[in-house]
């Protein structure tokens, strides 16, 4: 049973990571416009059976950071981001997904979801080219993502005042539970997904975490973007993290204290000129 | 010599309606809204202007007439777009088309009767010197307001608290509202004050420029000021620039055609439009120019309680 | 924390209804007191702006003539250009410019009986038909790539083009493409027989009608059980969500302005063909500008410009019975 009264999340720790299923080499981008952040050179392996949570202050980089993963900004060399080993840097967000990823960005609505579409219609939206119920010939096919609609609304628990509502009347919690449910339901061998339980009340965050976890028990490898150190002590495995566009080395998460974090998101691991801070840890 | 100065003036007289439609429309794009409806508030402007002059015989009672004329029609946009939070690019595409109709409408009966003439303004001394007394001192009245519109916007926008209020709920709705500025009476204000300078444009084209009515004599005027405002990269002073600009390859066209230099009509009547379209990509393409200036809000629907 | 105060309620069926109601009255109030303003009778005038045409159609109803072949025909090519402009308007794609779509389509259409006058085969009608839609869609091209390459607004460059379109039209029935035989009319030859579409039976329903019928059909299909149609709603609701779903901003600002401006092109050269039978400086009523409002009077679903082409035809035949009965000009 997922989601119950007492919120208690299991982590049976990860006994053997396998190989690198996700990685990062030297992964460069230039900043769009004033307000955004140019990444340099982040470098990061995430292995299948692990969940990797990257931590860091809002702003600074991100965002960024899912859309070149995601595939939404595609990358300048096909080498900077492997799926399973094989190059997919320059490849759109759709391939990535039939290389066997699934994405869920931060903001919910008008990201993550179309607010006035109704909830099966959202199913079409990240699944159209990675599942063959859905779309035949060009054709929606409507039963087909009415079925993967009522499955993730099951498994998942949403809960809803109406049969397959507008995705802007369900509540934040209820909402998230159905956007990440509807990657889930694919068995993704990599989940990388943006702030998981932002605003989200303390039952949906149990059941989303759980999952998460669930998932990456399986062989997937699980990447988490987070401001919310508890919830990447609660799940995370290993925990890099970002400052200024720039990503520190992970370390497994039993070896890093709150303060090191702290001084981490500082910025401790930023290559200065002339002066190379000492490492932490 | 005598020639040239007839052209000067011919431009001025040409430029001042786009001056006056597009500074209106600035504010109104200022404060993060896009009208569409500029041509058809001129089209009314102008209807309603050469018919009130008509009446009276007072070319300025026209004039009011024009600026009333053309605020109601922006008010019924302000209602739609601000209060009812419809999409404002169909309505304003519905305001022009309901503009061009209507003055149609109220025209018919208007259709080669003579109009009543805007005059030149003549201060005796100063008007004639020689060539630059035409120019600076012999223009009529709606020439010189312009410009005056043009430097009180300057100044009110980038000098004043009331012009950073405006650009605050252009560039940020949701903070000009939660600083406490009502977002809503200052559209509506913006929105009236472009629809008042579109209906003083449409009423300077049927009382100064061509004293008569003709239907459809906006003659996409109004889309040509809002491309100037893009142009202009929503700066007073360089929309001011380019309606001159415009101003200009819109009477060289006409004076080149006189020469009989065997270039088509029709080729020289369009080049207004075509300079529209390369002065649109030369700067849209510039995407530091534009991203610095353009209102963050644009044409995004305000709803004040999310 | 971050306090997130989201909006439950859905689009509310009644607002949905009510708003375009709403619209109409304070424009009908505006209008009015416009009328008011101008020392005329404002009740009279609405009368005739809206009332005359019905009154037009029960008179020639009661004269065993058969108006719905002239709204239909008049019809068509509204239906034809605002189903075209529904699907772009769904993906956020203004295309204001049709009226300079449907002129190019008429000037490149027209090719054929200008240049092969005497080509006379089953294709001739083909050639005609497909140059049309080739015209506006080249036409069309122009603020499409505009608007990718350089991010100018496809509002104004597609209206800025209506004007350079209609002025080239003009100097081709002046000049080079003047019929020498007219006695210097600014008009090309008159279409021969075999370049017109057929009718059905003796009526005056020609192909355009059905061609225009199909259309509104297919796009309305195509929106609603298509991948494509999917895309373009859902570009144009939510763009963030369109590039998250990997569908391409780029690719629908081409698609929805060839596609819109293809139609536009069809209905010139079939109104040339049809109804003006050559190239005349003025051949279209301003089509291409009702049909902006026959795709938002449809609520943006093409088979509801079906209905809303048919109810503003009844405003094009009103003018023309205006002319006849009151000696007006509309």
């Amino acid at each position: 049973m997922v989601g119950g009264d007492i919120h208690v999340v299991h982590t049976p720790r990860s006994q053997k990571a396998g190989p690198a299923r996700l990685s990062l080499k030297d992964l460069s981008l230039p900043a769009e416009g004033q307000f955004s952040v140019a990444l340099k050179s982040i470098s990061l392996d995430v292995k299948g059976g692990e969940v990797v949570a990257i931590a860091g202050v809002a702003g600074n980089g991100q965002s960024e950071l899912f859309d070149a993963i995601s595939g939404e900004r595609t990358l300048a060399d096909a080498g900077m981001l492997s799926i399973d080993g094989r190059p997919q840097g320059t490849v759109g967000v759709n391939a990535r997904r039939r290389a066997g990823a699934a994405f869920v960005p931060e903001e919910r609505l008008g990201h993550g979801a179309v607010p006035a579409f109704r909830l099966s219609e959202n199913v079409v939206l990240t699944r159209h080219s990675s599942d063959a119920s859905l779309v035949k010939s060009g054709l929606l096919q409507k039963s087909g993502a009415g079925d993967v609609s009522e499955r993730v609304i099951k498994t998942y628990d949403v809960r809803m005042g109406k049969v397959d509502p507008e995705a802007r009347a369900l509540s934040g919690g209820n909402l998230q539970k159905f956007v990440v449910g509807r990657e889930l339901d694919r068995e993704p061998g990599i989940l990388v997904v943006n702030q998981p339980t932002w605003g989200v009340d303390a039952g949906a965050s149990a059941t989303i975490r759980q999952a998460i976890i669930d998932l990456s028990r399986q062989g997937s490898a699980v990447l988490v973007i987070s401001q919310d150190l508890d919830e990447i002590f609660e799940i995370a495995d290993r925990i890099a993290v970002i400052s200024r566009g720039e990503l520190s080395d992970a370390h497994p998460a039993g070896e890093l204290s709150l303060q090191q974090i702290g001084l981490l998101m500082a910025g401790a691991h930023e290559k200065k000129e002339g002066v190379r801070h000492a490492a932490v840890a | 010599m005598s020639e040239l100065l007839a052209i000067v003036l011919t431009i001025i007289t040409a430029s001042t309606p786009l001056l006056l439609a597009a500074i209106g429309e600035l504010v109104v794009e200022r404060s993060g809204v896009l009208n569409l409806g500029v041509e058809g508030m001129m089209a009314i402007g102008a209807v309603c202007g050469f018919g009130a002059a008509l009446a009276s015989g007072s070319p300025y009672l026209g004039i009011l007439a024009a600026m009333a004329a053309g605020a109601a029609l922006s008010l019924l946009f302000a209602f739609l777009t601000v209060t009812l939070v419809s999409n404002q690019v169909a309505t304003g595409l519905a305001l022009t088309l309901l503009g061009l109709g209507l003055s149609g409408l109220i025209g018919e009966s208007f259709v080669g009767q003579p109009g009543v003439k805007l005059e030149r303004l003549h201060i005796p001394g100063l008007s004639d010197i020689p060539y630059l007394g035409p120019i600076l001192f012999g223009q009529d009245l709606l020439v010189y307001a312009a410009l005056a519109i043009t430097a009180a916007v300057a100044y009110l926008l980038f000098r004043s608290k009331l012009g950073l209020v405006i650009r605050a709920v252009g560039d940020s709705h949701q903070s000009a509202h939660a600083l406490g500025y009502g977002v809503i009476p200052v559209r509506y204000a913006c929105v009236v004050f472009g629809g008042t300078c579109a209906g003083l444009a449409g009423g300077y084209l049927s009382l100064a420029y061509t004293p008569q009515w003709i239907e459809n004599m906006t003659a996409g005027r109004g889309w040509i000021a809002l491309a100037l405002v893009v142009f202009g990269s929503w700066l007073p002073w360089r929309v001011a620039l380019g309606a001159y600009l415009f101003g200009t390859v819109m009477i060289l066209g006409f004076a080149v055609q006189t020469k009989g230099l065997g270039i088509p009509p029709q080729f020289l009547s369009s080049l207004p439009y075509l300079v529209t379209i390369i002065a649109l990509v030369v700067i849209s393409g510039n995407r530091a120019l534009t991203r610095a200036n353009t209102p963050a809000c644009l044409g995004q629907p305000f709803v004040p309680d999310r | 924390m971050r306090l997130l105060l989201e909006k439950r309620s859905e689009h509310s069926q009644l607002m949905t209804v009510i708003s375009p109601l709403i619209a109409v009255a304070l424009t009908l109030v505006t209008g009015g007191f416009m009328f008011l303003a101008m020392g005329l009778n404002p009740f009279e005038a609405l009368y005739v702006y809206f009332l005359e045409p019905l009154k037009f159609f029960w008179t020639f109803a009661a004269e065993d003539f058969w108006p719905l072949e002239q709204l239909a025909v008049k019809a068509a090519p509204l239906v034809l250009i605002g189903a075209g402009l529904a699907v772009a308007y769904s993906a956020n794609v203004w295309n204001i410019g049709a009226e300079g779509q449907l002129t190019a389509g008429a000037i490149l259409g027209a090719v054929v009986p200008v240049y092969f006058t005497d080509w006379q085969s089953p294709l001739t009608l083909i050639a005609m038909l497909a140059l049309g839609a080739i015209g506006g869609m080249l036409w069309a091209a122009i603020p499409a790539f505009l608007k990718n390459r350089f991010g100018a607004s496809e509002i104004l460059t597609s209206l800025m083009l209506v004007y350079v379109s209609q002025l080239l039209l003009d100097w081709l029935v002046r000049g080079p493409w003047r019929d020498p035989a007219g006695h210097n009319f600014p008009q090309t030859v008159a279409f021969a027989d075999w370049q017109v579409l057929p009718v059905f039976g003796e009526s005056s329903l020609h192909l355009g009608v059905l061609l225009a019928v199909i259309a509104a059909a297919a796009l309305a299909f195509m929106m609603a059980r298509t991948l494509k149609g999917f895309e373009i709603k859902t570009l144009g609701v939510s763009p963030r969500a369109g590039r998250f779903a990997g569908f391409s901003r780029a690719g629908s600002v081409w698609f929805c302005l060839l596609l819109s401006g293809g139609l536009a092109g069809l209905a010139g050269i079939a109104e040339v063909m049809n109804t003006v039978g050559q190239l005349q400086p003025k051949i279209s009523p301003g089509y291409g500008f009702t049909a902006i409002i026959v795709a938002f009077l449809g609520r943006l679903n093409p088979l509801g410009t079906l209905i809303a082409g048919l109810a503003l035809a009844i405003s094009y035949l009103g003018g023309e019975a205006a002319q006849v009965s009151l000696g007006v000009s509309a």
